[in-house]
């Protein structure tokens, strides 16, 4: 595939990825297991906490497949800047001798 | 390694040279790195020294290997960078080097000479051919338009000539136009017109057309781009004119025949030549590439030989010449312990020259204060250049650096606590501690990543030590987390909640008494996670940040007096023992350091019955200096606020005693060593016969300059003046210390609470950062909110660098590096030395870089 991204874009990539991939993973399994520390983040009202508890399980597993599903596209972009580094790399000893 | 605790023993020396064996012992000396020399001639200036003859030589070759430096540059070649290190060559191969360098310095100059005058000559043929080829397409132009203007207007100037004869520079008939055709610089061309139009009042006839190629500069190499132009004008007059305006406006003219088929036959002309041109060309740039990658190969190489022959040299220049010239004598600072490796090298480069007369070094006695010299590896030196960018340590006195180590990772973690930074900060300085040889290797330029490089090890350790505060504060991102279970519990049902608080209405309030769940004790590690869901929680770990930074704070500076102690014991100032650090040491603990104790008494000895009714420490810090207690005991019923509350029953009498004990020590520190020094100057001065006074006062003055740096002062009078004690000055001085530490206990107890308002900024800060980025990233209950988290990440992610981890990081560095320098440094810290600069090879050329 074709060079698009500079050393300095696709480290960054990297390390974004790489940091993306850890902590939407782990956040995902504390929203599967309902955290309580994540209670303010999830979207769910006042009143429909004390009266729906059913809404607040289903909000709490949804927010834990996006998690993991964004973590998925952290992996595809982790792919990419891989790809896009490696690319960045290999050519350098030919140019320098 | 030597200890950090202390800089090295120095020594000054005494070295004698022998005249043949002067260069390599020097060389040798140089690849140590671990003497300094002194200059023995200092009135001398820089061009009547012994070597200047060989310094010039130097200076030239520099010169020539600048020269070949740009010109390997110019051509884009690689220049090898093999990383070896030469030793420095024999004098004699100096000549050898000068020769080679002559030789390719000419070589490229006849290059650069010969394929200058190559390009001019293609440039002006390439710009003959373009004028031709472009004058054709006017004639032609001419030509096909000629035919109708001729028929509606047969008083035109141009066309009937054209059309005719065609056109013609020498015409005699007025009829007849002369043309001149040339090549100008592009941007020249509207300011060229106008003066042509002015000049010759619109008689002229300018065409131009561009050159669409660039051309080539000789001289610059540059690419410029160019024009051509034809004017067509009537009469010699306004040739000359023409002409003339085209010479100021730098236009090459070149030589045009009237005829198409001349016009032919020279440009079939032009196309050869130019193609021999090229060729010929073609082989002087490969002469020259085959020239300058050879120089590339070995042209790092020479650099590091010629500067270490210069260097040499200059060193020789601050050497004294023998009376009978046989030999030089040098005078050089170095450590004792180092003086056998430095004899060892001095005798190889003996043996390497051949000499027969060994090289001597003699350790001198003298007045003058040696330099400071600390060995650091390169865990140690950014620390050691944290201590020293404040001020270079006195000679042999208490160096914080090896303290700095730990409390400063340490005092920074505690203002940027968070688990979450904290990983991040490690995992970055872990990657450049990893990979610090491959890093060190690349030479990467830039003066922030430099800084950033040094300070790895530092770096590494604050994102550890912030892990662990992190920990203690249960903060990752704002979040905590529960390992062992928090240990509050909400057993009462939600009625319970309300019906404790009736007025609270919906909020539920826990009560330590009936939620905490304290059978398997406290939380072990860290604050409790249920207090970050509290809201109360800011005004709960204020009040442990707050305490916590009083106890650092205290026990820093009471480290820092401890250390003053044995730089006094150190240096035999046994009298600043007594009237300096005790009472120190007492008014310290007195005030600041009985507040600790109580801190810890209020920590422990409450327990949650009692809690709410327990004394205040700051009113009561405040009280204990107004001695003001309560009277009668206290009995809360009537309304008496329990913070006046005592906290044991002796309270009063044991306050008032710290508070009158710490004041007796200011008289302390202020009057006893002064008057001490006055009797001791008395009784030197009574014991000693008068016809002695020059003897005596040296040994009065004796004490006096050691025991405190204003001794300058106290010389200034004189032998004559031996008999007077500057009463005043010693006064003033032990007052203005005095007054210094006893108010700086006090602001610099309350500059420690930087560690709480900081710890509180940061945490505030990553808070705010959730709240507004991530948790709006979760608003969408769908999976539409998963482009929404994959992009909010993202910048949540590098806000979290920039801000939370860079500029807090930042803000916390200087504020950790305050406290060090001004907190705990002044404590004990002189700083007053100047630093061991040694004539060594390798921190010259890592120096280098930067001058160039």
């Amino acid at each position: 595939m074709k060079r698009f991204c500079g050393p300095t874009l696709s480290t960054c990539g990297i390390i974004m990825s790489v940091w993306g991939i850890i902590q939407l993973a782990i956040m995902g399994a504390l929203f599967h297991v309902r955290s309580v520390n994540l209670v303010e983040d999830v979207s769910v009202s006042e009143e429909d906490f004390a009266l729906h508890p059913d809404l607040v399980d289903s909000a709490y597993k949804q927010q834990a497949y996006n998690c993991w599903v964004c973590a998925g596209i952290y992996v595809l972009l982790l792919a990419l800047s891989a790809q896009q580094m490696w690319l960045n790399i290999k050519p350098k000893p030919y140019i320098a001798a | 390694m030597g200890s950090l605790f202390r800089s090295q023993e120095m020594t000054l020396c005494q070295l004698f040279l022998q005249s043949e064996a002067a260069y390599a012992c020097v060389s040798e000396l140089g690849e140590l790195g671990l003497v300094q020399f002194r200059d023995l001639n200092p009135d001398v200036n820089a061009f009547q020294r012994k070597f200047v003859n060989e310094i010039r030589r130097c200076d030239e070759m520099e010169r020539i290997l600048r020269f070949l430096d740009k010109e390997v540059r110019k051509d884009g070649i690689p220049i090898l960078e093999t990383g070896e290190n030469p030793e420095a060559p024999q004098p004699r191969e100096m000549i050898d080097l000068e020769a080679t360098f002559e030789k390719l310095e000419n070589e490229m100059r006849e290059i650069n000479a010969n394929s200058e005058a190559l390009k001019r000559n293609y440039l002006e043929l390439t710009e003959l051919k373009h004028i031709l080829r472009k004058t054709q397409n006017f004639f032609d132009e001419m030509q096909h338009d000629s035919n109708p203007i001729r028929q509606d207007e047969d008083a035109n100037l141009l066309q009937p000539s054209l059309s005719a004869e065609g056109p013609s520079e020498v015409h005699a008939s007025s009829l007849k136009l002369g043309f001149v055709a040339g090549v100008i610089l592009r941007e020249r061309i509207p300011a060229f017109e106008r003066m042509l139009w002015r000049v010759c009042r619109g008689n002229v006839f300018l065409r131009h057309t561009e050159i669409e190629s660039p051309l080539e500069d000789p001289h610059t190499g540059n690419e410029v781009f160019k024009s051509v132009f034809i004017i067509f004008f009537q009469g010699d007059q306004l040739k000359n004119r023409v002409r003339k305006i085209c010479e100021a406006f730098r236009a090459t003219l070149y030589p045009c025949p009237e005829t198409p088929t001349e016009r032919r036959e020279m440009a079939f002309g032009v196309m050869t030549r130019i193609e021999d041109l090229t060729t010929v060309l073609g082989q002087t740039q490969d002469h020259r590439h085959r020239v300058l990658v050879a120089a590339a190969k070995n042209i790092n190489i020479w650099f590091l030989k010629v500067h270490k022959i210069k260097a040499i040299y200059h060193t020789l220049n601050l050497f004294n010449l023998d009376v009978t010239q046989k030999c030089l004598i040098g005078e050089c600072w170095c450590p004792v312990v180092d003086l056998d490796r430095i004899r060892l090298s001095l005798r190889r480069g003996t043996e390497l020259s051949g000499a027969a007369v060994p090289s001597i070094l003699n350790r001198m006695d003298t007045a003058e204060v040696p330099p400071t010299y600390n060995k650091t590896n390169k865990f140690t030196s950014a620390y050691q250049n944290i201590v020293d960018a404040y001020g270079v340590a006195n000679y042999r006195e208490v160096n914080p650096a090896p303290f700095t180590v730990i409390t400063f990772p340490f005092l920074f973690a505690v203002m940027f606590g968070d688990l979450g930074h904290g990983l991040v900060m490690a995992f970055l300085a872990l990657f450049l501690v990893w990979k610090e040889n491959w890093i060190m290797s690349r030479k990467i330029e830039g003066e922030i990543f430099g800084t950033i490089f040094g300070g790895r090890y530092i770096i590494f350790l604050m994102g550890l030590f912030s892990i662990y505060t992190g920990i203690i504060y249960n903060d990752v991102f704002s979040k905590s987390i529960n390992i062992f279970g928090s240990r509050w519990t909400a057993n009462r049902s939600v009625y319970d909640f309300q019906h404790h608080h009736p007025k609270e209405g919906d909020a539920f309030q826990m009560d330590p008494i009936l939620d905490y769940r304290n059978t398997s004790g406290p939380y072990p590690f860290g604050i409790d996670p249920a207090w970050m869901l509290a809201d109360n929680k800011i005004s709960f770990i204020n009040s442990f940040k707050m305490k916590m930074s009083v106890i650092l704070g205290v026990m820093q500076m009471m480290f820092g007096i401890v250390l003053s102690c044995f730089n006094h014991v150190f240096f035999g100032r046994m009298i600043n023992v007594f009237c300096e650090f005790i009472p120190q040491v007492l008014f310290l603990a007195c005030l600041f350091g009985y507040l600790v104790v109580l801190i810890f008494y209020k920590w422990v000895n409450f327990t949650a019955y009692e809690s709410g009714c327990a004394p205040s420490l700051l009113i009561g810090l405040i009280n204990m200096f107004l001695f003001k207690y309560q009277d009668n005991p206290p009995n809360n019923k009537d309304g008496t606020p329990c913070l006046l509350n005592q906290f044991y029953s002796a309270q009063k009498s044991f306050q008032s005693f710290l508070v009158l004990l710490a004041l007796f020590c200011v008289p302390w520190m202020l009057c006893i060593k002064p008057f001490i020094m006055y009797r001791r100057w008395k009784a030197a001065h009574n014991s000693v016969p008068l016809h002695n006074v020059v003897d005596e006062n040296g040994h009065a003055e004796g004490p006096v300059k050691a025991d405190h740096a204003h001794g300058g002062g106290h010389d200034d009078h004189g032998g004559g003046n031996g008999d007077h004690f500057d009463t005043g000055n010693v006064i003033i001085y032990q007052a203005i210390h005095t007054i210094e530490f006893c108010l700086g206990i006090i602001s610099n107890t309350a500059s420690y609470l930087r560690l709480w308002a900081l710890s509180l900024a940061h945490a505030q800060l990553s808070e705010v950062l959730w709240t507004m980025v991530m948790k709006f990233s979760f608003s969408i209950n769908g999976w539409g909110g998963i482009p929404l988290l994959f992009f909010l990440f993202m910048a949540w992610a590098g806000l979290t660098l920039a801000i939370l981890v860079a500029m807090e990081g930042m803000s916390a560095f200087l504020h950790a590096l305050r406290l060090h320098w001004v907190e705990f440094q002044n404590k004990f810290y002189g700083g007053q030395g100047y630093p061991f600069q040694p004539f060594s090879f390798s921190s010259m050329l890592d120096a280098k870089p930067a001058d160039d």
